[in-house]
Formats: structure tokens, C-alpha cells, sequence
């Protein structure tokens, strides 16, 4: 059978309409905020229209020192203030502030690096081949940021690309010249004009994060969540960054960049934003793969894919902790029927307590993406094993169990509905009434019952 | 800008930016890529508020938002922030439909931006197709075959449904 048009619009109207219900209400200072973004833009086209006519003049005004800045196309490309023909005034932003750190009067360097590519030398961006990326005109460019950092020597470029103000940030050994320097990441856009760098060696623990903001912003610096023995989410104070001129370098850990956090740029009392950081390459961030432990045997139930290896990277990850601390383990994996598959994993955190995830995708589609579902966490005293729990999603049914060979479903009065077959004390299936389900009882192959609880409904 | 017209943007603000907000929202899927878009839409129609002819600013302010929404550019704003699967934690009043939106969020993500917006527009703002037309500066027959077209891809990525007595549709293999 089929949907019909008439109820995939339906439905679709209905889920647009649920979604939107949920959007919490805007920022009650928008009306300044957006007074205050048009201020800003408004006094940085200003600027740049003063000093295209400025530059005419130049040319026209005075032909000697025209040809001379024709012929060396490294000035006017780093922010100096006082440099003639700047096609930039110094103004408001990251990209008209005149050049911050130890290297802001190397004139040369400056323009050298200002001169490099964006692109690899093949044409391709540094991580994802084909993908369109802004390389702003050179006459654009200009060095925002330059120094020698723990972790070597950086640069951040800023250019204009379409309207827009982009950006890329240049790593090199420290003291390196300017053709020695390469283009760390791919390009990115400026939305708060914040931007961060983690920068430092491959196999380093302390890595060096480098944040280059306007004087005067407000940044702060989340740190990694904990999960206490209750089971409970303790999230510390975010750190307010010590910036000077509105530049931080500070020593992170590694865990702490490969956790995902953003800094948090505040804008006004009641709003913050949450800025992604940039990652130089020869730092190694990426997270490494996680393949689960599999004591039950339920990956022959669904072999983990590519992208659900990675999602158990990310959610280690986040609370900062490395496979061998939080022992990622597959408890329970099969069809849920909608031809939809489910998964089931936890970790255990340092404190004894323990967190389940639940993932559900279409095997024989997975450009539908996955969507995972954090699951009660539990206190410490019961290993991730031990743990009884059964969650219903999407019409089907997940259990684990420490053991046990069949599930009851049971209705609210105690009636058996149906049962599962489980492996080892897990197991997933299709539901025939899940609107009636309220409980489970696990049974051994003897018929005995090892354990009950009720049914957490996920949908 | 006047400052009669200060108030009138001030009044534009505080009437119209949940409604706006909750089209962002449908139009990016992320709070706050939403936000940017809208502050974005804003700053565009602040510049232009004296020349606003009609009584009523929302329909121009909301074709700026959908507008700008397709471009490429509004996607990178908040740089890179890696696309993952969304984590949530169900309450213990979680809503029944709460995969089913999961779901079809998911599928509408997957659709190009105006494909997506003529979507959002027609069913969740309850446009007509020569409203939709117009808002996107397109042919009428255009909405139609992007609004065909987007079901049909609604329709491939949500797999194909089943009826379960008791239930509304849900879905099963193709």
C-alpha cells in the first residue's frame, strides 16, 4: 500500500506546522541587534567606497606614486592604516582592523602571505574536493592576524569574496617564511567576525587555540561536560577568555578541541552565539573511528556503517573521553520493521554511571541520514551490561538485558501482547500494536522471568 | 531613517519575528543558522524601510528571508559546524510525533533550497501556488513542478508508508 498525495500533504503539513509550534521566540533585542549588524555594515562600505576614491585620486593625482604601488601589489594588502592605496579604510571589524601580533609590521611577510592561495595546488580545497570556495580578488586581502605561537606560525587572511568578508587561516614552522606558510583549513565565512584556531603538533596533548575577535568582544570558552556517579550532567562554567586587543592564545587539551565545543561570542546580555573553531590539519583532530564492542554478537543483526562508527566518535568525544575510558559497547542492533533498522549502545562514564544511545536509519538507504536519541543515563552501580531497558521507536521495540532469550510485550493490564526473540539478553523487532505496549518481561530458556521494566517510548 | 519609522521597525520586530523566526526555522532546520537568516532578512529590509510601499512590511521582509535562504553562502555564516545526527533528549511527555518530524525533517533536508522553500511555503504557510509564484519570482507552473517534485523526493526519502490499525500511516519498505 501506498501513501496517497492527499495524506503525504497532510502529513507534511501537520509535521511543518508541530516544528514550527516548537521554535522558541526570537532574541527580544533583535530590533537593536539588527540596528547595530546594519551600523557595522553600513560604516564598512562607507569605508571601502573612501578609499576606492582615494586610491583614484592617488593614481590620478600622482603618477609616481601610482606606478610605484602598481609595481609592488604587496602593499595595500595587509591592513595598514596609513598604507596609501589601501582599498580599505580602518573601520569596524576583523577585516578593516589594522594587523594584530608580533608580526603586524613585517611588511613584506605580510604581503606574501596575503598573496598565497586559498586552494591546494591541484585547485582543491585542503578537506573536501568539489566544494565551491570563496578566493577573494588579492587586492581584497589582507593579514588580520600574524604571530609566533606555541604551536608554530600563524596567520589569518581576510578577504572579500561576493559581498562577503571570508577568511583562512596559514600555519607554518614558527619563524617560517611566507611561501613556507600553506593554508590550514578550507576558507570559511565570518558571521560574528570571532573566529578560532586549534593549532599544535599531531601527537600533542596541549594544542594551542588562538581566537582572533574585535577589542572589546566577550568570548568564552565552554568547557567539557561531566557525568557524575548519579547519572547526572554536571556542565562547568564557561571560561571567559583573557583577550588583549581582542587576540587569546591559550594552551587547550586535545580532548577539549575534539569534543566539539564552540566558543561563545556574546553579543548582549541576553544573546550569546556559538562559534566553530577551525582546526588547522597538521593538528590531527579528526575524530578516530569507533567500532563498539560487540559482546552479544548483534553487529550480524546490522553492521555498523561508516557514518554510525563516526556518531560513536562524536558522542565519546563530547564528554571528552577516549574509546578505552568510555568502553563504547553495542548492546542490542536488528530491524525494527518500516524498514528501519535500530541500534542500541552505551558507554560508562569515569564516574561508574552509564549512557545509552539509540540510532535509527534505513539500511538499504542511508543517505536518509541516521537520527540518535539520548536515553536516560543511570547511576553508577549497575554495569552497562546489567542494565534492563527497553525503548520503543518508530513502531518497533529494543531491549537489553544482562540475559534472557525472549521478551514478553505486555499491555498496561498485564496481558501478553507478543514476544521477541533475544540473543545473549537483547533484541529488536516490529511491534504490531505499539500503542498498547507498556511493559516487557525478559524470560530465561527455562521459561522463568530474569527481569521486567517498563517500556520507554522514545516517539 | 526617521524616527517614526525607527518605531514602525521597532513594532515590525516585536509583531513579526517569532512568525518569521519559525519560517527561518523550517527553511535552515537549525535555531542557529534561523537566526542569522532572520537578523539578515532584517538588516536588508531596515536599510530599504522607507521605501516599503505596502501597509503591511511582512510579506516583503519574508521574501527577503526566503530568498536569501537559498544562498549557498547563508549555509557557512557560522562556519563549520559539522553536520551530525541531532541528539535530543526525550522528556518524559515526549509527543508522539516527535520521530515522525524527525523524520520529515530529515527528508526536507535533503531537498535544494527552493525546492524546500516552495514546500515550506505552501504547507506551512498555506500559500497558493500564484502566492508562492510571486513571492519566488517564478511561474505558477514552476511551484507546481517544484512542489510535485519535492513530494515525490519527500516521498523516496520517508520510505514507502503502511497502514497500521490504530494508528495514522507509518512506513515500510519500499
Amino acid at each position: 500500500m501506498t501513501l496517497s498525495d492527499t495524506d503525504l500533504e497532510a502529513r507534511l503539513r501537520r509535521d511543518l506546522r508541530a516544528r514550527a509550534d516548537d521554535v522558541p521566540p526570537a532574541p527580544r533585542d533583535l530590533a537593536e541587534l539588527t540596528r547595530q549588524r546594519h551600523r557595522s555594515l553600513r560604516r564598512r562600505e562607507s569605508g571601502l567606497v573612501a578609499a576606492a576614491v582615494a586610491a583614484v585620486l592617488v593614481f590620478v593625482g600622482v603618477p609616481v606614486v601610482a606606478s610605484t604601488l602598481a609595481a609592488d601589489d604587496d602593499r595595500g594588502q595587509t591592513a595598514r592604516p596609513t598604507a596609501p592605496g589601501d582599498p580599505a579604510s580602518p573601520d569596524e571589524g576583523i577585516y578593516a582592523t589594522p594587523t594584530r601580533g608580533g608580526l603586524a609590521d613585517e611588511d613584506a611577510w605580510l604581503a606574501g602571505v596575503a598573496r598565497l592561495p586559498w586552494r591546494d595546488e591541484d585547485g582543491t580545497s585542503p578537506r573536501d574536493p568539489g566544494m565551491e570556495m570563496p578566493e577573494p580578488p588579492r587586492d581584497t586581502r589582507r593579514v588580520a592576524y600574524a604571530d609566533d605561537v606555541p604551536s608554530g606560525r600563524v596567520a589569518l587572511v581576510v578577504g572579500r569574496s561576493g559581498g562577503e568578508v571570508v577568511h583562512a587561516w596559514f600555519v607554518g614552522p614558527r619563524g617560517a617564511d611566507a611561501h613556507e606558510m600553506s593554508v590550514a583549513n578550507y576558507p570559511g565565512m565570518f558571521g560574528t567576525d570571532v573566529v578560532g584556531l586549534v593549532d599544535g603538533d599531531p601527537d600533542a596533548e596541549t594544542l594551542t587555540l588562538i581566537v582572533v575577535a574585535n577589542p572589546g568582544d566577550v568570548v568564552h570558552r565552554p568547557l567539557i561536560p561531566e557525568v557524575d556517579a548519579e547519572g547526572t550532567i554536571v556542565t562547568p562554567e564557561a571560561e571567559p577568555l583573557d583577550l588583549v586587543d581582542g587576540i587569546a592564545v591559550l594552551a587547550v587539551e586535545r580532548r577539549w578541541a575534539q569534543s566539539g565545543a564552540t566558543l561563545l561570542v556574546q553579543r548582549s546580555r541576553d544573546t550569546s552565539y556559538g562559534v566553530a573553531m577551525s582546526d588547522s590539519r597538521r593538528v590531527g583532530l579528526d575524530r578516530p573511528d569507533i567500532v563498539p564492542a560487540d559482546p552479544r554478537g548483534q553487529a550480524a543483526q546490522g553492521a555498523p556503517s561508516a557514518w554510525q562508527v563516526s556518531s560513536v566518535g562524536y558522542l565519546v568525544a563530547q564528554y571528552g573521553l577516549t574509546a578505552d575510558e568510555a568502553g563504547p559497547t553495542l548492546l542490542a542492533a536488528g530491524p525494527i520493521g518500516s524498514g528501519r533498522n535500530a541500534q542500541l549502545f552505551g558507554i560508562t562514564f569515569p564516574s561508574g554511571a552509564t549512557g545509552m544511545w539509540l540510532e535509527t536509519f534505513v539500511p538499504t538507504n542511508p543517505d536518509t541520514g541516521v537520527m540518535g536519541v539520548d536515553l536516560p543515563f543511570a547511576p553508577a552501580g549497575t554495569a552497562l551490561l546489567d542494565r534492563v531497558f527497553a525503548a520503543q521507536t518508530l513502531g518497533g521495540l529494543v531491549v537489553t538485558a544482562p540475559s534472557g532469550v525472549r521478551a514478553d510485550v505486555l499491555d498496561a493490564s498485564g496481558a501478553v501482547l507478543e514476544s521477541l526473540p533475544l540473543t545473549n539478553g537483547a533484541g529488536t523487532g516490529d511491534l504490531a500494536d505499539p500503542q498498547s505496549a507498556a511493559s516487557v518481561r525478559i524470560l530465561d530458556d527455562t521459561g522463568a522471568v530474569v527481569a521486567s521494566t517498563d517500556i520507554f517510548r522514545v516517539d | 531613517m526617521g524616527t517614526r519609522d525607527e518605531a514602525g521597525f521597532e513594532e515590525f520586530v516585536a509583531a513579526r519575528s517569532d512568525d518569521l523566526l519559525r519560517t527561518a526555522v523550517l527553511l535552515t532546520r537549525d535555531r542557529g543558522h534561523a537566526e542569522d537568516l532572520l537578523q539578515t532578512a532584517l538588516v536588508k529590509a531596515y536599510r530599504r524601510w522607507n521605501k516599503i510601499s505596502s501597509a503591511d512590511p511582512y510579506p516583503y521582509v519574508r521574501r527577503i528571508l526566503v530568498t536569501s535562504a537559498a544562498s549557498w553562502r547563508r549555509l557557512r555564516t557560522t562556519q563549520e559546524i559539522v553536520s551530525l545526527p541531532a541528539h535530543d533528549v526525550p522528556g518524559p511527555d515526549a509527543n508522539d510525533g516527535f520521530a515522525d518530524r524527525e523524520q520529515m525533517a530529515d527528508a526536507l533536508a535533503t531537498l535544494p533550497p527552493r525546492m524546500r522553500a516552495v514546500l515550506v511555503l505552501r504547507y506551512a504557510e498555506d500559500l497558493s501556488e500564484a502566492d508562492t509564484a510571486d513571492l519566488l519570482g517564478c511561474s505558477v507552473s514552476t511551484v507546481k513542478s517544484q512542489t510535485q517534485r519535492g513530494l515525490a523526493r519527500l516521498r523516496e526519502h520517508l520510505g514507502t508508508p503502511r497502514l497500521t490499525a490504530g494508528t495514522a500511516a507509518v512506513l515500510e519498505e519500499c
